[in-house]
């Protein structure tokens, strides 16, 4: 009885699996008059993403105002100077890396929500895994004790690397709380005398997170913006280049990383019930 | 009509491989795997979005000296920032879902659905 119910589910499973397929896949075979994006967008120059690229969306947007909202009728009129490397100066936002530049830059607040998440699923790990008894650890062999000790620093300076050098390579405040979180999970894994302080950890989390926040009302008060960019920007493609990038890379790394190594920590030993 | 780029098909074929997975298989942890599979679908479409014929990634950098108003170096920067909120937020979920099969192994002792209707039946 189970086992053909079992089939005729995975048959049915199938064929919506198609039917949905089949629609998601028919505007490729559209020849209708609708919407044609692609056609337009072939080019970063058509797109309204060029002003990431060139750091001018402070004056794009003026242009666009004096248009009425229509981008297309007066983009020749926004000023466009070319962005290049160790050269240009004191730009509107200063990341090489033209993602932060959008992700901690000008969607900051966007950037605010998702380390919220971040911090509420991993706050709901630690309730969900209340009372749970610990897993059964294996004794660590003196391999692995040896190769934690020796490899965690390693770790642990990559992800400051990667969560440090956000603004020029890839990589910035998660990819590098992660790696940081990584080192971590090898510390549980191996070396059973180590003693993780819960409390240390959580205020580590909770100060970098209050200090972002109040770097945000700073720009509140000093540009009349949540999240502006009222530190200096430099030249674009140096270490020390826009600053308020680089500070707030850095909380959310430390943030992450605190964050993750204590949900690690719970789904691995299950949280206190105190 | 879309203009036909394969990298929008094999994002709508994996998101269907994920969906079916989500859908029929009975562990838990697999489950989480194929809801993995379909958000990395969503984020491979979008990046499809965002590429440019021929261009190359938006990281000014000594191999990629300047961007000027022409602009077709450079695949787009925006779609590439929304996947990595997205990407973040996919590992909050994804720890929250293990959280959770956790806890039902922790009462189970098995982590098959099928098995645990069985074991509430009792």
């Amino acid at each position: 009885m189970r086992e053909t119910n079992f089939n005729t589910g995975k048959f049915f499973a199938l064929l919506a699996a198609v039917v949905l397929a089949a629609f998601m896949l028919s505007p490729f075979f559209d020849t209708g008059s609708g919407l044609k994006a692609d056609a337009k967008l072939k080019n970063l120059k058509d797109r309204v993403s060029l002003h990431y690229a060139l750091k001018n969306v402070g004056e794009a947007e003026g242009a666009v105002e004096e248009c009425q909202g229509d981008y297309y009728a007066c983009r020749d009129r926004v000023k466009c100077a070319p962005v290049t490397y160790r050269e240009t100066k004191d730009a509107e936002t200063g990341p090489a890396n033209l993602v932060t530049s959008i992700v901690l830059d000008y969607r900051a607040f966007d950037t605010l929500g998702e380390v919220t998440v971040l911090f509420i699923s991993i706050l709901g790990v630690a309730l969900i895994m209340t009372g749970l008894p610990a897993l059964p650890v294996k004794k660590e062999s003196l391999i692995q004790l040896a190769g934690a000790r020796f490899l965690t620093p390693v770790i642990m300076l990559v992800g400051i690397y990667i969560f440090m050098h956000g603004h020029l390579t890839p990589g910035g405040g998660f990819p590098g709380g992660a790696v940081i979180a990584t080192a971590f999970l090898l510390l549980f894994m191996s070396d059973s005398g180590y003693g993780y302080r819960e409390r240390r950890f959580k205020s580590a989390e909770t100060l970098a997170g209050a200090v972002i926040v109040l770097l945000a009302l700073a720009g509140l008060v000093l540009r009349k913006s949540f999240f502006a960019n009222f530190l200096p920007n430099g030249v674009v493609g140096e270490l020390f280049s826009s600053l308020l990038i680089m500070a707030l890379y850095s909380l959310i790394g430390i943030k992450v990383g605190s964050e993750l190594a204590g949900g690690i920590k719970n789904l691995y030993t299950g949280e206190k019930d105190d | 009509m879309i203009e036909n780029r394969l990298i929008y098909v094999l994002s709508v074929l994996l998101f269907i491989v994920g969906l079916y997975g989500a859908v029929t298989r009975k562990n838990i942890l697999k489950m989480l795997v194929s809801l993995s599979i379909i958000e990395t679908a969503a984020n491979i479409f979008l990046i499809g979005i965002g590429y440019i014929e021929g261009s190359t990634f938006p990281i000014l950098s000594q191999s990629l000296r300047q961007v000027d108003r022409l602009g077709s170096v450079i695949s787009d920067p925006l779609p590439h920032s929304l996947v990595l909120t997205a990407i973040v937020i996919g590992v909050g979920t994804t720890a929250l879902g293990i959280a959770l099969a956790v806890r039902l192994y922790d009462r189970y002792k098995t982590l098959n659905i099928n098995r645990m209707e069985d074991k509430d039946e009792l």
